[in-house]
């Protein structure tokens, strides 16, 4: 396997002494959608600051592309280029006064031309419907306009691999709907996509990959076709089984469907019944 | 906050900062500059007017901002106008200490002047202020060479500030929810940890913002894209010449 971002044994405990992560070892491979799913505190937003460098292992390595990370400031900077981190809470990443320029922070301290810098703003506003609201305060935004500024905020930094952690958490249904084909398409571009989410329904209809953490250890990594191993994780773990899956299997046992691979979404599942074939 | 909500909803928003803060400039050197207090009066007026009249701040609003400063003037001048050391006009004593108070003539002119140029002065700014985001301003200080580390505490204080009243909000209502205030004890109780928590928690969104920072390849320069804004010649000669005029009346009417 390819894998863009990697961790070896990794040991993470926060500076009270709390014990995040456990000897994980996990690899992101290249070029695909992977969904990163476990209980609170279960060690996902921990591992995706380590990921993009904010946040050092106690033991243990953290790879890009294959090279150990390097935590000096030539190395801290070239892994921020190609990976990008939006964070669970918009407060700890919005500082500027005005959503335009909170945006042009990481484009900027790339070193872009103005005019570059520009452009990507516009566009980055755009992609998640924040143009008119470009030039209000950050502290005046509700927070799933925060949440939208965050992410604009690292799209006009056009990272190689793109880490949103909980994205879709205080989004309206309207913008929830938006984000998977957003996802898509920034996926489609070439680039990795990586989500932390409680939302397991849309982890298996947009992911390629599943990782599952449990108490800051790997429970599974698999394909999210593997919807057999999954359910016994996700049930085990209390996450909650995907509707999907469990319609489809009540489904099947009154015969009303047929097929072994249970559906990904419940588009699919809505099309399979209308033409059973 | 008050002054933040017109900055960004007022008649003025889309005319460019160096307009405004020209207008402003030559208004506060000139009630500066003045030797009596009638060209800070005629400045008191021109600024007033254009916040209230062509900007659109409701007079209301503008009146109860300017009562502000008002207070602290007033206190301040008093000691300018008042004496207990000997003067031209005994107006009383102050009671149980034997003290005389004494006005004077020339006390009374100084204070006069002392007012109306600080008066000038104070709308001058708050013309800019009531109708220029922190962005704009923090944009015009920049084109005035002022030190980066000077403009980005002030963005981020200005940011933490919003995120610190948030803070105190969301913790209040939270104890108010369960009872916090229900009771003097009760309330003194909340407000004790209100404060306590107040600090610890800022000082941990601190930590996060800079983790956010980071995030976005932050080193050590902060730096955004100020929006860009026309700026008509017409504009600019206008508050040229009328804060100019006020400038030049300043400097020829002495005494
Ligand atoms: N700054 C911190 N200091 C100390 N302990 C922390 C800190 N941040 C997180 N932890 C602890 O580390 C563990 C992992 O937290 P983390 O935030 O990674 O969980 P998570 O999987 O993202 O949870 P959630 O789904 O609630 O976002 C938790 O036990 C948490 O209490
Ligand atoms: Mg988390």
């Amino acid at each position: 396997m390819n894998a863009i971002l990697e961790v070896k044994a990794v040991d993470f405990c926060y500076a009270d002494g709390t014990p995040a992560l456990r000897a994980l070892d996990l690899a992101f491979a290249r070029g695909r959608r992977t969904a990163l799913l476990g209980r609170n505190g279960a060690g996902k937003s921990t591992l995706l600051t380590l990921l993009n460098g904010i946040e050092r292992p106690s033991r243990g390595q953290v790879l890009c592309a294959g090279r150990p990370l390097r935590y000096d400031r030539a190395g801290l900077r070239e892994l921020r280029r190609r990976v990008g981190l939006v964070f669970q809470d918009p407060d700890s990443q919005l500082f500027s006064a005005s959503v335009r320029e909170d945006v042009s922070f990481g484009p900027l301290n790339l070193g872009l031309g103005k005019d570059e810098v520009r452009r990507r703003v516009e566009q980055a506003l755009a992609t998640v419907g924040l143009t008119d609201r470009a030039e209000r305060p950050t502290h005046a935004l509700s927070y799933g306009e925060k949440k939208r500024a965050c992410l604009a905020g690292v799209l006009a930094m056009d990272p190689e691999v793109l880490i949103l952690d909980e994205p879709a958490a205080g989004l309206d249904p309207a913008m929830t709907a938006r984000l998977v084909p957003l996802l898509d398409r920034l996926h489609d571009e070439g680039r990795t996509v990586i989500v932390a989410t409680h939302d397991v329904d849309f982890a298996v209809a947009w992911a390629d990959e599943i990782c599952v953490l449990h108490a800051g250890t790997l429970a599974f990594h698999g394909e999210s076709r593997d919807h057999a191993g999954l359910c016994r994780v996700l049930a085990a773990l209390e996450l909650g089984v995907p509707v999907v899956f469990e319609l489809f299997a009540a489904l099947q046992r009154r015969g009303v469907v047929r097929g072994a691979e249970p559906p990904r979404s419940r588009a699919e599942l809505l099309a399979r019944l209308a033409d059973p074939e | 906050m008050l002054i933040d909500r017109y900055a960004y909803g007022n008649r003025w928003r889309e005319i460019h900062p160096v307009v405004k803060g020209t207008l402003a400039g030559l208004g506060l050197a000139a009630s500066l500059a003045a030797a009596t207090p009638l060209v800070p009066l005629l400045v008191m007026a021109l600024m007033g007017g254009a916040a209230v009249g062509a900007a659109g701040i409701p007079l209301r609003v503008y009146l109860r901002l300017l009562l502000v400063p008002a207070g602290f003037l007033l206190a301040g001048v008093a000691g300018l106008a008042f004496s207990c050391s000997g003067g031209d006009l005994l107006i009383g004593t102050v009671p149980g200490l034997q003290l005389p108070v004494f006005a004077s003539g020339a006390g009374l002119n100084r204070a006069a002047l002392v007012l109306a140029r600080s008066g000038g002065a104070v709308a001058s700014l708050y013309l800019l202020a009531l109708t220029t985001p922190l962005t704009e301003i923090v944009g015009l200080l920049r084109r005035l060479k002022v030190p980066h580390l000077l403009l980005e505490l002030m963005v981020l204080a200005y940011r933490q500030l919003f995120a610190c009243l948030e803070l105190a909000r969301d913790i209040s209502v939270a104890q108010q929810a369960r009872l916090g205030h229900a009771t003097a004890g009760n309330r003194l109780r909340s407000l004790a940890a209100l404060g306590a928590n107040l600090i610890v928690r800022s000082q941990w969104r601190a930590r996060q913002l800079h983790r956010g920072l980071l995030a976005r390849g932050f080193e050590d320069e902060l730096c955004w894209l100020e929006p860009e804004r026309s700026l008509p010649a017409r504009h600019l000669i206008l508050a040229v010449l009328s804060g100019g005029s006020l400038l030049l009346l300043a400097l020829l009417v002495r005494g």
